[in-house]
């Protein structure tokens, strides 16, 4: 490098080592004002990514817990109704560990560790005329009754109407379904006018809501779903917006006639027995909710809660 | 001699000026907010994005229904052909429409993985959409559906073709007991 003290005489020499030297400050500048804007970009990075995502993870994994459990519950009910609750509890317990085994096999390529076990079941009860088509009335014949009083809930409602002669008209006695819990009511009127089957829905909240179906000889009303006469009916949903069900009762059960079913939160043998028995509805053993829990763990999060499942819980 | 020196220093230091600023402009060049494919924001919202229409997809059922839309005659989904999943249509179905609405008019691909147990309890990976392999900065989420021995397989429009069962489906009944199977459906998506 050319010696500065030997130049200083000539103020022209020297401009090539003052620029040199000025380049040199200037390049230790661009590189510290570089590694600043690094560091920040580094720093944004890190504080826009999501942090919630193992919490995440873990709600969504309750969620299918509780609707996995549920689809567990429904498929035992559907297909094995009346069995001993002891029995119905041993098929559900193994379908949870099942389910609990494979998804720890899912879950674990990510570094997770899941387990979900039966904790209890909630035992219920079908309430339903299977065996042939019949008026909606109790073993003794009575119109007006009461399938269940006092229960934890009710899911899973549907009827079959097959003979359509027998149905009331508006203004004249008619059938309905009325879903109690406290002092607010749901209730579900079924009627024929000259060219329809009518269903008006009455909630708690001063709602009517109509569903209508075209005359055939028969017609299937799935209230749980929310379809009429196959097709879907917003807001007929059974028990809407009750927050629950306490109590399920008919009143004109002589005006309508098919089959039905209806999945009850009380064992079967609270139910009063009056009301079932050869030639009339009957009973049958099910499993109306459980709850199991699921115990959660990733690298840095731990969590662990019950989760209740009930089939069609969005029912009420 | 020295007017050569003093041009060389010149020039010396030019260059150094000049790779300094070339040096400084390439580090600020891409930061988590500058439009980019792999920008840390895109992807973020990409997540919520594949997380929502998954949720959804669960909530309305669409989700299970999809799984479930089987053509168990030809072995493959509906509407498929040499392949056995979908490739650059969505699946005729509720959730596939729901993906394509989503993502499909953002310019984002999407793949959809159905992850299934076997038999031997092996876990096996099978495309139900499959649009190429995903990029570095590609999101993915899951959910998963529990499959019982009496779910129905349906077509398109939702008719009932029958019962899910060993060899007419695309996975094997897993358990002995009340459980088909457990499905964790993947869905990865990434910014073309």
């Amino acid at each position: 490098m050319a010696d500065l003290t030997l130049w200083a005489d000539d103020g022209r020499r020297d401009r090539a080592q003052v620029i040199l030297v000025t380049g040199f400050a200037l390049a230790v500048a661009f590189v510290a004002l570089a590694l600043v804007v690094n560091s920040v970009i580094y720093t944004e990075n890190l504080a826009t990514r999501s942090a919630s995502a193992s919490a995440s993870d873990a709600v969504t994994l309750r969620q299918d817990a509780g609707d996995g459990t549920a689809r567990l519950i429904a498929s035992i009910d559907e297909h094995h109704a009346g069995e001993t609750y002891g029995d119905l509890r041993a098929r559900l317990r193994a379908g949870v560990e099942n389910v609990s085994a494979i998804v720890r096999r899912y879950q674990v390529v990510d570094g997770r560790a899941v387990t979900t076990s039966l904790v209890a079941v909630q035992r219920g009860a079908w309430i339903e005329q299977q065996s042939a088509p019949r008026p909606f009335t109790n073993a003794s014949g009575d119109a007006d009754w009461t399938p269940v009083n006092d229960s934890a809930g009710a899911h899973s409602f549907r009827f079959h109407v097959v003979n359509t002669t027998v149905l009331g008209g508006k203004a004249t006695r008619h059938f309905a379904v009325v879903a109690r819990n406290g002092s607010k009511t749901w209730r579900l009127e079924i009627y024929s006018n000259a060219s329809n089957y009518v269903g008006v829905v009455h909630h708690a909240d001063g709602s009517d809501r109509t569903c209508t179906g075209a005359l055939p000889t028969d017609f299937w009303v799935n209230v749980s779903a929310g379809t009429f006469a196959g097709s879907p009916c917003p807001g007929l949903g059974f028990a809407d917006g009750l927050g629950g069900v306490e109590n399920v009762s008919f009143s004109n059960g002589d005006t309508i006639n098919g089959t039905y079913r209806l999945l009850v939160g009380k064992a079967d043998t609270a139910l009063d027995v009056s009301d079932f028995g050869v030639g009339g509805p009957t009973n049958a053993r099910a499993i109306y909710g459980a709850t199991v829990h699921l115990a959660y763990e990733s690298a840095r999060f731990r969590y662990e809660t019950d989760v209740a499942a009930v089939p069609g819980d969005r029912d009420a | 001699m020295r007017g050569q020196v003093h041009t060389l220093e010149a020039i010396v230091a030019g260059l150094l000026l000049l790779t300094s600023v070339v040096f400084a402009l390439q580090m600020t060049a891409v930061t988590p907010l500058s439009a980019s494919t792999s920008s840390q924001h895109i992807e973020n919202q990409q997540q919520a994005s594949a997380e929502g229409v998954l949720a959804s997809a669960v909530e309305s059922g669409a989700l299970r229904g999809a799984i479930l839309t089987w053509n168990a005659s030809g072995n493959r989904f509906y509407d498929t052909t040499n392949e056995r999943y979908y490739t650059s249509d969505v699946p005729p179905t509720e959730f596939g429409r729901l993906l394509g609405e989503h993502f499909g008019s953002r310019g984002i691909a999407f793949n959809v993985y159905l992850v299934y147990s076997t038999h031997a309890g092996k876990t096996r990976r099978a495309r139900m959409i499959y649009r190429g392999a995903p990029s570095d900065n590609a999101v993915a989420t899951s959910r998963t559906v529990v499959l019982t021995d009496d779910a129905q397989l349906s077509d398109p429009s939702g008719k009932r073709v029958g019962q899910i069962s060993d060899g007419a489906y695309l996975m094997p009944d897993a358990s002995n007991t009340t459980l088909y199977n457990v499905v964790r459906v993947e869905v990865v998506a990434w910014r073309i």
